[in-house]
């Protein structure tokens, strides 16, 4: 690591040159020429946005073109110029084509593709490619930067692996996907198992990338077996739960009792999993739109309750008192014909309507019904809720307030009062 | 500060193993210097030499080309022609310090001296002890022992397998028709004889001919060939795998004939971006680099290259690698001529390799045919 830090602080050196001094500053010049004379003046236009775009594009790196151009006459070298204006004017064209994009594809979908992928990418190839004009690739490529298991650990290699595992974790999630939808669609496997495979398939293939980058970087298979002990010691102190949440994500989505679209009930709320992660999952609540993140081991160690494990129907109930003097069989009667005229409860397991117990003021009801999603219950509660309050009002049934009688009890030697005794 | 390209021959990728190598021999040399100059830095830049070209193009229109550039002679005369390295101002003083047979290798037609000759990398016999007690001293000896089961291997490039055609008095003959004459007829017959000779090697079982000389290399390190040709600036590597089983000699000889074995030439050349000061330093480093004391201490010091300086005494009783290497410069003389006429990179080198000498190594051509093809792909100009 030391040669490497020596090498990039060498490359100062080159500013003795006056001719990489006169190019640094002609771009220097012409960034300060754009941003202070070009933009405002082609933004004053008044052109469409998209040929204002275009021409904010172009028109910073086609000015350091041209005064490369007239470099050469006076016998200075202008590579590096030429090398600064299409590096800009690709940063340029690649903010355009997100743009563009964002027409046709999700915005959601464009910004990950862009800040994901495409503008690290852009710069590292600009990077390695400036690189590429101060000193050698292949040379800086193979200084060690130490030893392991025996194998010489080179940059190159580092740097390339490293870029592999990361475009492996962002490349592999299209081409999984499209495989899950495949089965999906060919085999007929359930919408969560679809997304299990998918994830499944991810893991699958960042796993094999890694084992082959590290055959790659020379770690032969006793490497590896060592390392393979090295972790398990590792596993049992710092990355223990690391280790134990990335498991358990793994056997539950084997199991399939937490996979993407199922409804748990955490802390007395549905909620539905949105993703099951390496290390956590998650949940959206309904409630509040929370989204809650949770560790895989959490699942695996404690228990879970679920409304989506054999089906997605959940039997909701409400509660309401009616008064002493109406008919139990005829409230019984209109409750379940009230949660009936709801259209989101399910006619079939049909409602039911029970009596609980009689109570101070009234007598107490229980009415219980289907619904088809669990995730609806808190909404489908209040439409039931209000139905019984206009049923009960058309129908005379009368909700009672709690009515207390009190009476004072006398204290033993009190003299009953004369008034009262006559 | 002082940039300096390197261009490592024989390799297409960087090894870490053969970059380590040059920056610790290039290490001995920069040490030294910056005793002098202490407050100049040298940074280096490693190249295999097939991309050198191509990587100077872009770094020097940039303005961001190497000061020095450490290349073969072939090379600096290839990149001189194309404008990217400046022609080495003659003073008295470096024309001094170099043999005039090793200037011409680097001398254009116009005169101009493409870099100033540093070291000379001699091509020799490297062979494993444990398998060969002593190295064949002729080229009949050698397809002896590998009759005797021992396995031999050559390089099928052609520049590799010029030391052959001199031990069958060959040499007049290809530069006759290098520089467009006629060979004579008896010089038609020596070549004939080298191609047939190439021919009987090639169909002997224990002898090998590899695509390159890094394969021999590779091959004598992990034993399954006993005896390479080799070039000096191999050993090193050649020391790390086989130690003390490691054996060096000079190259067979043909009966009548020495061998021509070809020695490579590494110059200093100068580029053409250097500002004023750096420009005045690199001349500094490469007239430092030639001096006899200097040159001495670097070879001693390394044992696997000979100093370009013609007044440096080798002692050669010191060490039998020192003797062999200096043997190789001997017997390299008469083919010095044809090494300036053909270089490296010369279109005409590669028609032979594909023309001729592939066919006769695989049996497709006869020796007569090959020699008459030979001799017409020479005689046309470059």
């Amino acid at each position: 690591m030391r040669d490497l830090v020596r090498e990039a602080l060498g490359w100062v050196g080159y500013l003795e040159r006056s001719d990489v001094l006169l190019q640094l500053l002609t771009f220097v010049a012409a960034v300060l020429l754009m941003r202070r004379l070009l933009r405002p003046r082609i933004e004053s236009m008044g052109l469409r946005r998209r040929w204002n775009n275009l021409l904010l594009a172009i028109a910073g790196p086609g000015l350091t073109l041209a005064f490369s151009l007239l470099l050469p006459t006076h016998r200075h070298a202008h590579g590096l110029l030429q090398f600064l204006a299409a590096l800009w004017l690709g940063w340029n064209l690649l903010q355009l084509l997100e743009l563009l994009l964002r027409h046709w594809l999700p915005q959601e979908r464009v910004h990950q593709l862009f800040s994901r992928l495409l503008r690290p990418l852009y710069l590292l190839v600009a990077t390695l490619a400036l690189i590429n004009k101060l000193d050698s690739i292949s040379d800086l490529a193979v200084i060690p930067v130490g030893q392991l298991f025996g194998t010489s650990i080179e940059l190159g290699k580092v740097f390339g692996s490293l870029l592999v595992i990361y475009l492996l974790l962002l490349g592999s999630g299209p081409p999984a996907a499209a495989m899950a939808w495949l089965a999906h669609r060919f085999l007929g496997i359930s919408e969560g198992s679809r997304k299990a495979l998918e994830l499944i398939l991810r893991y699958s293939v960042v796993g094999i990338g890694i084992m082959a980058i590290a055959f790659h970087v020379g770690f032969n298979a006793t490497a590896l077996l060592a390392i393979a002990g090295g972790l398990s010691v590792g596993l049992g102190f710092g990355v223990k739960e690391v280790f134990s949440n990335f498991v358990s994500g793994l056997w539950l989505l084997f199991e399939g009792s937490v996979r993407p679209g199922e409804v748990l009930m955490i802390d007395g709320d549905p909620c539905e999993v949105r993703k099951l992660g390496l290390r956590a999952t998650l949940l959206w609540r309904d409630r509040d739109n929370a989204e809650l993140l949770i560790p895989n081991q959490v699942f695996f160690t404690e228990a879970a309750t679920t409304y989506t494990a054999s089906d997605r129907m959940r039997r909701s109930q409400v509660s309401v008192g009616a008064a002493y003097h109406h008919d139990p069989s005829a409230v019984i009667a209109l409750l379940e014909a009230t949660a009936l005229s709801v259209p989101r409860v399910l006619k079939q397991p049909a409602p039911k309507g029970l009596l609980l117990s009689y109570g101070d003021s009234a007598i107490n009801y229980a009415l219980r019904f289907w619904i088809a999603n669990p995730m609806d219950n808190v909404g489908i509660c209040s439409e039931v809720n209000q139905a019984i309050w206009t049923a009960f009002k058309q129908h005379g049934i009368e909700i009672p307030f709690p009515q207390q009688v009190q009476h004072i009890a006398a204290s033993p030697g009190d003299q009953p009062d004369a008034n009262l005794r006559r | 500060m002082l940039y300096v390209a390197v261009g490592v021959q024989d390799e297409n990728n960087l090894s870490s193993e053969n970059a380590a190598l040059f920056r610790q021999r290039f290490s001995l040399l920069i040490r030294d210097f910056r005793r002098l100059h202490p407050n100049v830095l040298v940074q280096l830049s490693l190249y295999p030499e097939g991309q050198l070209r191509r990587h100077l193009q872009i770094r020097d229109r940039a303005g961001l080309g190497p000061d020095l550039v450490f290349t073969g002679g072939d090379s600096a005369n290839s990149l001189l022609e194309a404008g990217l390295v400046d022609p080495m101002p003659e003073t008295p003083e470096l024309r001094q310090n170099s043999s005039p047979e090793l200037l011409n290798r680097v001398r254009n037609r116009r005169g101009q001296v493409a870099g100033q000759p540093l070291i000379l990398f001699p091509q020799l016999a490297c062979y494993d002890k444990r398998q060969l007690q002593a190295p064949p001293t002729s080229l009949s000896g050698l397809l002896e022992t590998s009759a005797a089961g021992v396995p031999v291997g050559l390089a099928m490039e052609t520049r590799q397998l010029v030391w052959t055609a001199g031990a069958f008095g060959a040499i007049p003959g290809l530069t006759a028709a290098a520089l467009g004459r006629q060979p004579t007829p008896l010089e038609r017959a020596q070549i004939r004889s080298w191609f047939t000779w190439l021919q009987a090697a090639s169909d002997q079982q224990r002898v090998t001919f590899m695509p390159s000389q890094t394969d021999l290399r590779h091959s004598l390190g992990r034993g399954s060939l006993a005896w390479v040709s080799c070039s000096s600036g191999e050993l090193d590597l050649l020391r790390r795998k086989l130690g003390p089983h490691l054996g060096v000699s000079p190259l067979p000889n043909g009966t009548a004939h020495a061998s021509s074995p070809v020695n490579r030439l590494r110059v200093l050349a100068l580029g053409r971006n250097s500002s004023a000061a750096q420009r005045a330093m690199s001349l500094d480093l490469i007239r430092f680099s030639v001096g006899p004391l200097v040159q001495r201490g670097f070879t001693l010091d390394t044992l696997s290259f000979l100093p370009a300086n013609p007044h440096v005494s080798i002692p050669v009783q010191s060490s039998s690698v020192l003797a062999a290497m200096v043997q190789a410069r001997q017997q390299a003389r008469g083919a010095e001529q044809l090494l300036a006429d053909v270089h490296q990179d010369d279109m005409r080198l590669r028609e032979v390799e594909t023309e001729v000498m592939t066919p006769v190594l695989f049996g497709l051509l006869e020796p007569d045919l090959a020699t008459e093809r030979l001799i017409a792909i020479l005689r046309r100009p470059q």
